[in-house]
């Protein structure tokens, strides 16, 4: 398409040059051009629909792929480098945002401030004029030292400019500072980040993305194996009619958190009333009015009793069966890695309710035919 | 003229020769030799029209004491002037028999009579500076040899009248004759003045008063009397300061004798915050009220930074006090704001008695002030018992690099910090509550506020050192030395307007330059005026550029006020437009009731009679130099041209080109973004424009602007317009464009010309 734009080569441009005189790279030239954008943006090329991937994976695609990549390497032509003058002129010419031009103000500004005038190249006449008078660059006006009048140290530079842009008072900015430091350091992020090559920060961002991507798929898988249990017993699913401990292990993780993030919300709820209550006059403490009181105050939150977790639950919970005691099963459970888990609930899915997590649908018979395999790798 | 006369004598005698001549004996040179002549001689002669009859005949100079000085003072006659004295004059000298300083009276004596140098301490309330002074007269007796006065500098012109007239007062004398005063644009001295109040930029003095506030001219001062003091023994010399960083000053003198008088404080509590507060203008109005609703009777002072923030801070602090009246039992609270550009009949107003309490027996009213710095040093209000503090003020900065002069919000410095607390032991023990940490007032603050000389633009400065003969400024003994690159700066700058060759000596131009009180820009613009024939205008402009703000812009009537300026708004600009209003300020029609027209149209009545005063100063140097008073016809077409070009003339460097796109511009040379102030009038787009301020608030600002055309940078300033000292970038491209067209413009005249020749 763009070569179709392109203007006949002009001889004293270097890139038409080197296209007469290397004929080799002549040929793929229609690529290279193809896709300008590829070279500019860091998107990738959409991935192969998955059925197509397989039959088209030996030869034009390989060479398609390998030829994006290599690109940047390639020498710009002309046509490229058209487009490239014309973006970054039209770049230019945008009119800038308010807040482009005060940060562009700034950083001229603070640039300018830093730079030191005896630095200049060009002959300055005001340092001709002192040198004249006996002045050395780098040391200070006033006195020879000799008379020891000057007790403190002369000044060398001038006095910053710093532009004060909000309302915080004396040893704000620094106690923030100091905090942010003492948070850093006890992570110890800003060290490692310091000595981290670009080449171990993106592998450890992919192994990241990946550690989400599992642990997403775990909680997924969880939460299957909780509906389908669910449905099987006749339950709804939210509201627990066994004890914590008799929960498969597999999932039982993820009710226990979502039943703690209940509690903690209920907590803050209450909180928050009675903050919110109006009090008895010269009664200080909610803990000196008796029941009635609360219930005429609307103290008490009349949707705790109902829920089978209640105010009450909530105690025996932290004090009594279940809080205290140290779930050792759960404990080892999630000690594992998050793919071994994934891979162990996938196993239950199967054998409990014949259900493929990477099909993603249920198979009529034991044998679960037309499932590739318990791996994900396996589905392709 | 008075300016004249002690120039002339400043040049000839108080700096007989250059620096490099000092190692010169002084004594034994004979065009100094009627200075040494009291030296030798015993008692004071009876000098021209001097008082033959007076007690003061019979001392012996430097040798009197005080009982000698108190019998003079009892009268019955004026030891100065043989009238007989009034009861008013002795009411006062009880009172000032009763202030600390006269206790030391003997001592004081003692020091002056051993040593040249002498540094006084006292603080703010001791008498020292109506005081001293007088002390001095009674030993050193000027009046009885001959030419000799006793001056006493001061870092403000209002303290330098008032104290002028009070000691006038105290003596008995009338103001201007044995007492008066000298400020920038106001001499009121006489033949008979024996001492002399002034402020501290001209340079003949021995009492430097004030002086920890450490202003440019009282640095500047403090060197050449350094100086001085060497070539002439003869000179006494007082530094009298209010803060104990008076060793900085004995040290700076070679270790001269100090003497301390207490003030009359009392103890002060220190609070600090446990906290640093996330907003110190919030956190105040909250200690403000807590003290309000749980302290004793007492009045408070809360020191914020500016005009703005103080005027909001007095509305809201009113409206929660009204809340709390309705609510609590609490007194009633006045609020008061106090800055420098408040009219004075406003400012008076925060010396009224706190409000009474609501009904007998109840809670006591209170006032606050609510201040910026200027109450920490120079105002003293009586009743305050709580200071609350912030820890910023608005202070001045210039740097070199940019050429950036403006009044930023900075941290005060420890020092500042003890000020302020002071100011609530005035009357009995008080509270200071600052809003800051105290591991913060001992990390964050620094010691002292920096000295005048640290954030000034010092072309001025140098301008007169060069006047004075100081030819090595490297070398010059400045207590606190300014950064080398300011003094670059203002070399460079000097040399730019032709007030300094290549070398660095004085030029022609120069001399006349400082004769003008004026910065070197402005004085050279008046100078080169009447070659554009419009000095008669650019005199005008000058005086209204010297003086406060004339437009008046109440936050209750800001459109109309601007609808007001629209009136005599000029297209090209705020120079022209300042004009307009001078002019329209002259016309008989506004000069009927000067008051009711300033106040109906918005302007500032002050400012304007004080610019027109400014301006018949300015006339009479200039007139003294011979340069003529002239104006192009209103009718030509040049009229306006003329002036701007003129202007061009004095501030070719402080230019400012508009940007490619948008509403910024760029400034010449030091390739800044800013933006037109907008208090700016400019009817049209203009491509280039002069700008009197570089500032900086939230952004950067070109504040008064007038447009103006490339091709007469190119033609009044070549120098600095040489394109090959200029930067690679869009000022020089449009520059190189203009020079361009101007070339051609210019053959092509040479060719009509030739051609015209030939027929």
């Amino acid at each position: 398409m763009s070569t179709r734009k392109r203007p006949p080569p002009n001889p004293l441009d270097p890139d038409s040059d080197s296209d007469t005189s290397s004929p080799p790279t002549s040929k793929k030239r229609p690529f290279q051009q193809k896709p300008p954008q590829t070279t500019t943006s860091s998107i990738p090329p959409p991935p192969p629909p998955p059925q197509a991937a397989a039959a088209n994976d030996d030869d034009d695609e390989d060479d398609y792929m390998n030829m994006t990549i290599a690109e940047p390497s390639a020498p710009e032509t002309f046509s490229q480098r058209k487009k490239r003058l014309q973006l970054e002129a039209e770049t230019r010419a945008r009119p800038k945002s308010k807040a482009e031009l005060a940060a562009l103000e700034k950083s001229n500004r603070e640039a300018a401030l830093a730079k030191s005038l005896l630095d200049t190249q060009t002959p300055n006449k005001g340092l001709l004029m002192m040198r004249k008078m006996g002045f050395t660059p780098g040391t200070a006006l006033g006195a020879p030292t000799t008379t020891t009048t000057t007790t403190t140290a002369a000044r060398l530079e001038p006095i910053p400019v710093t532009l004060k842009e909000d309302r915080t008072g004396i040893g704000h900015a620094s106690a923030q500072r100091a905090k942010l430091a003492s948070a850093a350091s006890s992570s110890s992020i800003t060290a490692a980040a310091a000595q981290l090559s670009p080449e171990d920060y993106r592998a450890r961002v992919a192994s990241e993305q990946e550690e989400r991507r599992r642990e997403a798929q775990m909680v997924a898988a969880q939460k299957l194996a909780e509906q389908f249990s669910c449905e099987r017993s006749g339950g709804a699913v939210g509201e627990r009619t066994v004890p914590l401990r008799s929960i498969p292990v597999l999932w039982r993780g993820l009710v226990k958190r979502r039943e703690e993030a209940e509690r903690e919300k209920r907590m803050r709820y209450d909180l928050l009333q009675s903050l919110d209550t109006p009090r008895l006059p010269g009664c200080a403490r909610d803990c000196e009015l008796d029941e009635v009181d609360k219930a005429a105050l609307g103290i008490t939150v009349p949707g705790l009793r109902r829920l089978g977790v209640g105010a009450g639950a909530v105690v025996e919970e932290d004090g009594g069966e279940e809080g205290e005691e140290v779930d050792e099963e759960l404990e080892r459970e999630e000690a594992r890695a998050v793919g071994e888990r994934v891979v162990g609930l996938c196993e239950y899915l199967r054998r409990e309710y014949r259900y493929c997590f990477w099909c993603k649908c249920r198979y009529e018979d034991e044998a679960m035919e037309g499932c590739p395999g318990v791996e994900e790798d396996l589905h392709g | 003229m008075a300016y004249e006369d002690k120039k002339r004598r400043g040049n000839e005698s108080e700096y007989p020769s250059k620096r490099s001549k000092s190692e010169m004996d002084p004594s034994q040179n004979p065009y100094l030799a009627h200075m040494y002549e009291e030296d030798t001689g015993s008692a004071g002669r009876p000098g021209k029209g001097g008082n033959t009859g007076s007690i003061l005949n019979t001392f012996r100079r430097h040798q009197t004491t005080t009982e000698q000085a108190n019998k003079a003072e009892d009268g019955p006659l004026n030891p100065f002037n043989g009238n007989p004295l009034s009861n008013q004059y002795f009411k006062i000298l009880k009172t000032r028999r009763n202030l600390p300083v006269h206790q030391q009276r003997d001592e004081f004596l003692e020091m002056f009579h051993s040593s040249q140098i002498l540094v006084f301490v006292g603080e703010t309330g001791s008498g020292k500076t109506t005081q001293i002074p007088q002390f001095v007269l009674f030993d050193d007796l000027p009046h009885l040899n001959g030419r000799k006065q006793v001056a006493c500098t001061q870092p403000r012109r209002v303290a330098a009248m008032s104290v002028a007239k009070r000691v006038a007062d105290e003596m008995d004398v009338q103001l201007g004759q044995e007492v008066g005063y000298n400020i920038r644009f106001e001499d009121k001295t006489g033949p008979n003045t024996i001492l002399k109040y002034m402020t501290d930029d001209r340079y003949s003095c021995i009492i430097l008063d004030e002086a920890h506030e450490r202003t440019l001219a009282t640095d500047i001062l403090m060197g050449l009397l350094k100086d001085v003091a060497i070539r002439r023994p003869d000179l006494k010399i007082i530094i009298m300061s209010a803060t104990l960083d008076a060793q900085k000053f004995q040290r700076y003198f070679n270790d001269a004798p100090l003497l301390a008088v207490p003030g009359r404080t009392h103890p002060v509590e220190i609070f600090y915050t446990p906290e640093a507060e996330r907003d110190y203008v919030e956190a105040a109005l909250r200690t403000v009220l807590q003290i309000h609703a749980t302290e004793p009777e007492g009045d408070i002072l809360l020191f914020l930074t500016g005009e703005e923030e103080i005027e909001d801070a007095c509305r809201k602090i009113s409206l929660e006090a009204d809340e709390l009246l309705r609510e609590t039992d609490c007194g009633p609270l006045k609020v008061y704001p106090l800055y420098g550009t408040l009219p004075p009949a406003m400012q008076q107003k925060i010396f009224e008695p706190a409000p009474p309490p609501r009904r007998p027996g109840g809670a006591p009213g209170r006032k606050v002030v609510v201040s910026t710095n200027i109450a920490e040093t120079s105002l003293t209000i009586d009743g305050i018992v709580y200071v609350v503090d912030p820890g910023f003020s608005k202070q001045k900065v210039y740097n070199p690099r940019i050429r950036i002069e403006s009044l930023l919000v900075s941290p005060i410095s420890k020092a500042s910090a003890q000020q302020r607390a002071g100011r609530a032991g005035r009357t009995r023990p008080g509270k200071c509550f600052r809003l800051y940490t105290e591991a913060a007032f001992k990390k964050e603050l620094i010691e002292q506020t920096y000295p005048e000389i640290l954030k000034s633009n010092l072309s001025n400065t140098v301008l007169e050192l060069k006047k004075l003969g100081i030819d090595d400024l490297v070398h010059f003994d400045f207590m606190d030395p300014p950064a080398p690159e300011t003094m670059m700066r203002a070399l460079e700058e000097l040399n730019f307007l032709a007030c300094l060759d290549d070398d660095g000596n004085l030029t022609a131009l120069g001399k006349i330059a400082s004769e003008f009180p004026l910065d070197p820009a402005l004085a050279v613009m008046l100078i080169t005026s009447p070659e554009f024939f419009c000095s008669n205008e650019i005199l005008s402009i000058t005086a209204l550029l010297s003086v406060p703000q004339i437009f008046v812009r109440p936050p209750q009537a800001r459109k109309r006020a601007d609808e007001m300026k629209q009136l005599f708004a000029h297209p090209d600009g705020d120079h022209l437009t300042m004009l307009n209003v001078y002019h329209a300020f002259k016309s008989p029609e506004a000069q009927e009731n000067p008051s009711d027209w300033c106040y109906n149209h918005f302007l500032s009545l002050r400012s304007l009679q004080s610019a027109d005063n400014v301006r018949s100063q300015l006339a009479k140097i200039m007139e003294r130099n011979e340069l003529e008073l002239v104006s192009t016809p209103f009718e030509d077409k040049n009229y306006y041209t003329n002036i701007r070009r003129a202007l061009v003339s004095g501030f070719f460097m402080q230019v400012a080109k508009k940007a490619a796109n948008g509403k910024q511009y760029v400034t010449v040379k030091d390739n800044q973004d800013v933006l037109l102030h907008p208090s700016t009038v400019l009817g049209q787009e203009s491509d280039w424009l002069i700008y009197n301020e570089f500032v900086l608030t939230s952004k950067n600002y070109i504040r008064t602007v007038t447009q103006i055309k490339a091709e007469w940078l190119l033609e009044i300033a070549p120098v600095y317009y040489d394109l090959n000292t200029f930067q690679k970038g869009d000022v020089k491209t449009a520059l190189q464009r203009t020079a361009e067209k101007m070339k051609r413009k210019e053959q092509l005249a040479g060719k009509t010309s030739r051609m015209g020749n030939g027929y």
